[in-house]
């Protein structure tokens, strides 16, 4: 679809998802359940004037971003390394699958009651949001050695490539775009567990104490707000990825298309 | 560079691939090495190279067993070895970063381009430095091969069907443009194919290698003068020479 159209039918497709809802409230008639138009009225409030502790909503933004990033760079820092040296070595893999395999379906919420009793500050949220973005970007970076073709392997082998070189010039290169890939997954999933990472953070800033703050206090209009902007800023962060990756992987245009 | 191939023989598990390989090449020549389908060929290159260890017998590249750290040999792979996320230049200087940065070969940046460059314009790809390979066609795919494997210099070229997956115009194009090349510079090439009208254009002298398990069947000089033309009666003649050795296999 071309960029004008795309806008046009996305802002259509909006805009009935709006009256929708809209609609809805008029049937459920629940003073729990807002109208879009509390809703904006909320989101004026808390980006003007703040919470009731007076944290703009700009603050809760940056706070929870800072706490994600970290977590997701931690990810990288661990699942990148791990993911690469499992993968060039699968027997490491393969006699520590029945340890990796189970903790990768454990969901980040069943962690809380540890987290809590192990850590404390800010590494709660490392861990938590960590949790989230490992696996994607480890799974991603140990699959991704498959995509090394092995003709590329011996052409650097027969001009004298040693490890080193080949580990630099052909393997790095070949699996980039799937580690980017995964990293960009492992940033989305990671950004999913803010909530829960700030459920157990005990800090009063941030998206999702914004929304157990507010849910708290049974306001709804303030909570789906929190939960509009995260899933704003989430897909503002994937599209961010996506043009880095369209633009580090020129080359690949014809796959991608 | 010589070559000396002796008595090679691999197999893969139970599978017996070569059946005691035997051949020369001289220094500066050009050798075809042909024969059906699935005989073994690139395995046999492969050991040629040193990138796949025979079962018994050896390579000798000038008279000493062969080694891809210190030999050098230029390789053009059967299958596309192109490296998609490298540009034209990038590609054709890949094979120069390694010798220097696992081989300690001392050149400096400038030396580097300037080789770059130098076999960029041998094959005649002057213009197209910046594109990726999936920008140009598939003549100029196997033109970057070739240049990247001319670029450090090698004194032995291995060619593994190398203009196999081109169409017909491209590949009497290609191996006119080969034929320029070595002319100028008179490496030592095998060169792989399973068209006997290629190998009889190309080379010097044409082996001939049996179907599965391979053995050299038979080694045919091709004394002609080149240019050479296909039509004329000698040609004719070596090619269905070479032809009724295959068929009475
Ligand atoms: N790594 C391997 N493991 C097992 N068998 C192999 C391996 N490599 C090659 N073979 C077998 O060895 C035989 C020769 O293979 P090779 O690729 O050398 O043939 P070729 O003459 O180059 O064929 P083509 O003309 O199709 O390129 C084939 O039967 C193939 O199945
Ligand atoms: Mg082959």
């Amino acid at each position: 679809m071309k960029p004008l159209r795309s806008i046009a039918a996305n802002a259509v497709a909006l805009l009935l998802f709006t009256l929708a809802w809209h609609a809805t409230t008029l049937v459920v008639r629940s003073p729990f359940y807002p109208k879009p138009l509390d809703v904006l009225k909320a989101f004026c409030k808390l980006a003007l004037e703040g919470d009731i502790e007076g944290y703009s909503l700009g603050l809760h933004i940056g706070v929870s971003l800072l706490r994600v990033i970290s977590g997701f760079l931690f990810a990288c820092a661990t699942g990148i390394p791990l993911g690469l040296a499992m993968g060039l070595y699968r027997p490491a893999y393969e006699s520590t699958r029945s340890i990796i395999e189970p903790v990768r379906f454990i969901p980040p919420i069943a962690w809380i009651p540890l987290a809590i009793v192990l850590l404390r500050g800010f590494s709660r949220y490392v861990f938590l949001i960590w949790l989230g973005a490992f696996f994607p970007v480890f799974i991603n970076t140990l699959a991704s050695i498959h995509r090394v073709s092995q003709v590329h392997v011996e052409l650097a082998k027969v001009f004298g490539g040693d490890r080193s070189f080949i580990l630099a010039k052909v393997v790095i290169p070949s699996i980039m775009p799937e580690v980017l890939a995964g990293m960009r997954i492992g940033l989305g999933v990671g950004w999913m567990c803010i909530v829960a990472a700030e459920m157990i953070g005990g800090e009063m800033v941030g998206l999702g104490s914004l929304i157990l703050k507010y849910a708290e206090l049974l306001r709804v209009p303030e909570v789906i707000c929190g939960m509009v902007v995260i899933g704003v800023v989430g897909l503002l962060m994937n599209e961010l990825f996506l043009a880095a990756e369209r633009r580090l992987f020129k080359w690949r245009r014809e796959v991608v298309v | 560079m010589d070559v000396e191939v002796k008595g090679i023989v691999k197999s893969f598990g139970e599978l017996l691939v070569l059946d005691h390989i035997s051949f020369n090449v001289r220094s500066g020549e050009f050798v075809a090495v042909c024969g059906p389908t699935g005989c073994g060929k690139t395995t046999l290159m492969k050991i040629i190279a040193g990138l796949l260890k025979p079962d018994s017998g050896e390579v000798l590249l000038a008279g000493e067993p062969v080694d891809y750290r210190r030999h050098n040999i230029g390789f053009v792979f059967q299958e596309p070895s192109y490296l998609p996320w490298r540009t034209v230049w990038g590609n054709v200087k890949f094979g120069l970063e390694a010798k220097v940065s696992s081989l300690g070969w001392k050149l400096t940046r400038e030396e580097v381009d300037k080789r770059v460059k130098w076999a960029i314009e041998l094959v005649g790809l002057e213009g197209f430095e910046s594109y990726y390979p999936h920008q140009i066609s598939g003549g100029m795919k196997q033109k970057v091969a070739l240049a990247q494997a001319l670029a450090t210099d090698p004194h032995l070229l291995l060619m593994d069907e190398p203009f196999g997956a081109l169409d017909i115009q491209t590949r009497y194009y290609m191996e006119n443009e080969l034929l320029r090349v070595w002319s100028k510079l008179r490496k030592t090439v095998i060169f792989v194919t399973h068209y006997i009208e290629e190998a009889v254009y190309l080379a010097d002298r044409v082996i001939v290698l049996s179907s599965l398990p391979a053995k050299v069947k038979a080694e045919v000089d091709v004394s002609l003068p080149r240019p050479r033309d296909v039509t004329s009666s000698r040609f004719v003649e070596i090619r269905r020479e070479i032809t009724e050795l295959i068929r009475w296999w």
